[in-house]
């Protein structure tokens, strides 16, 4: 049976894309048929992601101007570009299905109006809903992994509701803290009481980089700071856990060297010694258990 | 899926047992121009196309009345095809009536006219299917259906001695039987007038229908009822029709029935629909939008499904006369067009935004979401635009295009159409309709509620709006009534001649 797991955030940044296709590619290569969605169609980032140029996206889908063979492009080939190591096995029967959004200025100003009028909105709905179903009867897809928009926006409430799973990405400062409480309140408690099962993933958390002590830079206050916001960071999570009544299902904390990596392509399949293919694996295996 | 296809059945009875029924004799009854033969008509048609074999008897028709009430039949499809007029058959031989044992010469030639037609299509059927070719050899396990359908029988009585007319029904209902065929029989009158007839019939028939026609203000409404069916009880059941100018029968709630359409993809339903808020949903759709609507909110259920209940103001307007059977089809259209290109060049119309038009065959409602005012500003530029067009229209040949408007407020539904597309009914709409009904031409009328919100509104509105009074409307209902005129500008001063009754 298919998972439909979509990924959205308050704010943008939150690390959505990122994970996402990390993930994809990940669940590909352990022998899954995983369909990525870019569905984040105000501001789509896959297609730079990837460094594809499809000829129809899935904005040509909704206006039913392509077939859903067309949209979906089969990325599996990516995936050789990263041969797997003794840790990390690879399945050959693994699929990489990507459907990317349009970056045209136009077709982005086109979804957005049509969404404003009665008749073509519901259209848009209509061939949305037939879109994951016809992914689900036509690639037997085991995972559609959904890369949203952020915020409070159509097609991100869309993407929730078509979602069994949902993962609120954010980062631990004090406007998306304020942000997911309110998407918690206004939006995911009519999901999660209609059985869509949804979890906090905590990006860029605080703890990756080394303590001062270790780096000889320690001085007291330097110490002191790094203690107390690792502390606050527990505390903070507990408690935001305890208000919004959602688990945290990963913590990942902020590597600078993928934050900070102009190229970052894929590192769970290029780095699979790098933490964070660590810790994309524990999302697999958690993902698997849901 | 039956090959002999029973128009409106489904509705009646439900799609499954509909499908259920393979083979019924079957009477129609229905007063004169109650649409018999275009009911006997339709259901050739579909069964035709359905791949089953029908025999007409009309005894009051010409062949060439026969072509032309099946002049749009294809080739193929007239073949299947055979009409008889057991008045106009070579009589049969005194042997040959002896042995039918009916004692009519000409009923038994239709008798046997009918027989040979059936063994001729069946041999050609066989034929085909004991050839060789792969395509006839799938056709190997079907056996050829038919209809039969005698139009009328009371036309029959007229010309025939009733004792033979029965036996020759007798006969008949064997063949059918054992050919598990299905017989439409017609009637004219009802089921009190036909009592003794049918008394003597009742065994025969396996179904009873009749049609019942209703005058609505100056349209004709007909029905399809139920009267009864072999071992399904009592089914007291009608399902409502209109006659379309081609012939074709169609049936309001057959389309209903037989798609429900889902409250979130707006697709049809073709397994079993699951029911939230009384709207029906795809299985696996029903979540998905009860997860929509909590998450947009119900403030704005409408943009993802039907249930909202909304307040409008309604502009209802029909051209007056327009099924007066003088005005040719050309004219009507002319009229019809005319009208919409009018208000769609009225600026109330261009300038709203927020409003649903539903098109009413002859007019047509408006539903303004915002502004009270513009229905009745709608109403004045429209009499204003009729003028210049009238300038060049004579009554004497039928150009002149009258309208009567009705207006009105209240709530509404937002509903889905088969076309997928939001639309609007509820008593708001249908409070403007009554309003419409009582005028005649030029009248722009108003529901006491509207106009007396309009008059404390604005100054300007006391000039024009004038109380007619009290009006008793259908169910016993009492509306107040206002009319819109000013001089020779818009509106007509005259009271309606219903006000007047």
């Amino acid at each position: 049976m298919t998972k439909c797991v979509a990924f959205h955030s308050y704010k943008g940044g939150t690390g959505k894309s990122t994970i996402s296709s990390n993930l994809s590619a990940s669940l590909a290569r352990k022998g899954f048929t995983a369909v990525l969605l870019d569905l984040d169609v105000y501001a789509p980032s896959l297609q730079d992601y990837f460094q594809w140029q499809p000829k129809k996206s899935i904005n040509d889908y909704l206006f039913e101007n392509a077939n859903v063979d067309e949209v979906i492009q089969d990325l599996t080939g990516v995936l050789n570009k990263f041969p797997p190591t003794d840790g990390c096995q690879a399945d050959s029967k693994g699929k990489l299905l990507v459907g990317f959004s349009s970056t045209s200025k136009d077709e982005i100003y086109k979804l957005d109006g049509a969404v404003r009028q009665e008749g073509s909105k519901i259209q848009l709905l209509r061939k949305f809903l037939m879109l994951r179903e016809e992914i689900v009867s036509r690639y037997n897809a085991d995972f559609i992994i959904i890369d949203t928009s952020p915020g409070i926006r159509y097609w991100s409430i869309n993407s929730l509701a078509i979602a069994d799973t949902i993962f609120l990405s954010l980062k631990l400062d004090g406007i998306d803290l304020k942000g997911t409480r309110l998407l918690a309140k206004e939006i995911y408690e009519s999901l999660t009481k209609l059985g869509t099962k949804s979890y906090l993933l905590l990006n860029r958390a605080a703890g990756y980089c080394l303590p001062p002590s270790m780096t000889g830079e320690s001085t007291a206050s330097t110490q002191e700071l790094y203690n107390t916001t690792i502390g606050n960071q527990s505390t903070v999570i507990s408690k935001l856990n305890e208000d919004i009544g959602m688990d945290t299902i990963l913590s990942i904390p902020c590597y600078c060297d993928i934050q900070f990596d102009s190229n970052e392509f894929l590192t769970a399949l290029k780095y699979p010694d790098h933490p964070f293919a660590a810790k994309i694996a524990v999302l697999i295996d958690k993902l698997k258990e849901i | 899926m039956p090959d002999v296809m029973i128009p409106g059945f489904s509705s009646l009875v439900g799609q499954a047992d509909a499908e259920k029924t393979k083979s019924a004799i079957i009477l129609l009854m229905s007063p004169p121009g109650g649409g018999k033969t275009l009911y006997c008509r339709q259901m050739i048609i579909e069964s035709l196309q359905n791949g089953a074999s029908c025999i007409y008897i009309n005894s009051s028709m010409t062949r060439k009345e026969y072509q032309n009430l099946f002049k749009n039949m294809t080739d193929d499809n007239i073949k299947k095809l055979k009409f008889l007029n057991p008045y106009l058959v070579a009589a049969a031989t005194k042997e040959s009536d002896i042995s039918t044992g009916i004692g009519d010469p000409k009923l038994s030639a239709t008798l046997q006219e009918i027989q040979n037609t059936i063994n001729e299509w069946t041999s050609s059927v066989t034929n085909t299917n004991t050839g060789s070719n792969q395509e006839s050899t799938s056709t190997l396990s079907n056996n050829p259906k038919f209809a039969i359908f005698i139009d009328s029988l009371t036309h029959m009585f007229t010309l025939f001695e009733e004792d033979k007319v029965l036996k020759f029904i007798n006969s008949l209902s064997f063949l059918i039987k054992e050919l598990e065929a299905t017989a439409l029989i017609t009637m004219s009158g009802t089921l009190s007038g036909n009592g003794t007839i049918l008394n003597k019939l009742s065994s025969i028939f396996d179904i009873v229908f009749e049609i019942e026609v209703q005058e609505e203000s100056d349209k004709i409404k007909r029905s399809l009822k139920l009267i009864s069916m072999k071992g399904a009880g009592s089914k007291a059941a009608s399902t409502v029709f209109g006659i379309e100018d081609d012939g074709d029968l169609r049936f309001d709630s057959e389309s209903k029935s037989k798609l429900s359409i889902c409250g979130l993809c707006k697709a049809p339903i073709l397994e079993e629909p699951e029911y939230y808020l009384d709207m029906p949903f795809h299985s696996n759709h029903v979540k998905i939008y009860m997860k929509l609507a909590g998450a947009f909110g119900q403030a704005r259920v409408s943009d993802v499904g039907p249930s909202g209940v909304i307040d409008a103001s309604f502009f209802f307007v029909d051209v007056v006369g327009l099924s007066d059977p003088a005005l040719s089809v050309r004219r009507q259209i002319e009229k019809i067009e005319a009208l919409n290109d009018m208000i769609g060049h009225c600026e109330t119309f261009k300038k709203t935004s927020d409003k649903r038009v539903l098109p009413t065959g002859d007019g047509m409602a408006i539903g303004f979401m915002l502004s009270p005012e513009s229905p009745l500003q709608l109403g004045i530029e429209l009499h204003q635009a009729l003028k210049k067009y009238n300038s060049h229209t004579k009554k004497e040949d039928g150009s002149f295009l009258d309208v009567r408007i009705g207006i009105a407020s209240g709530s509404v539904f937002i509903v889905n159409d088969v076309n997928s597309n939001q639309n609007i009914w509820g008593p708001g709409i249908i409070f403007a309709r009554r309003v419409m009904d009582v005028g005649d031409g030029g009248h722009i009328l108003l529901a006491g509620p509207l106009a007396e919100s309009l008059l404390t509104l604005d100054d300007k509105y006391k000039g024009m709006i004038n109380l007619l009074g009290d009006y008793q409307v259908k169910h016993g209902q009492i509306i107040k009534i206002y009319s819109a005129y000013a001089g020779n500008q818009f509106g007509n001063s005259a009271i309606p001649a219903r006000f007047k009754s």
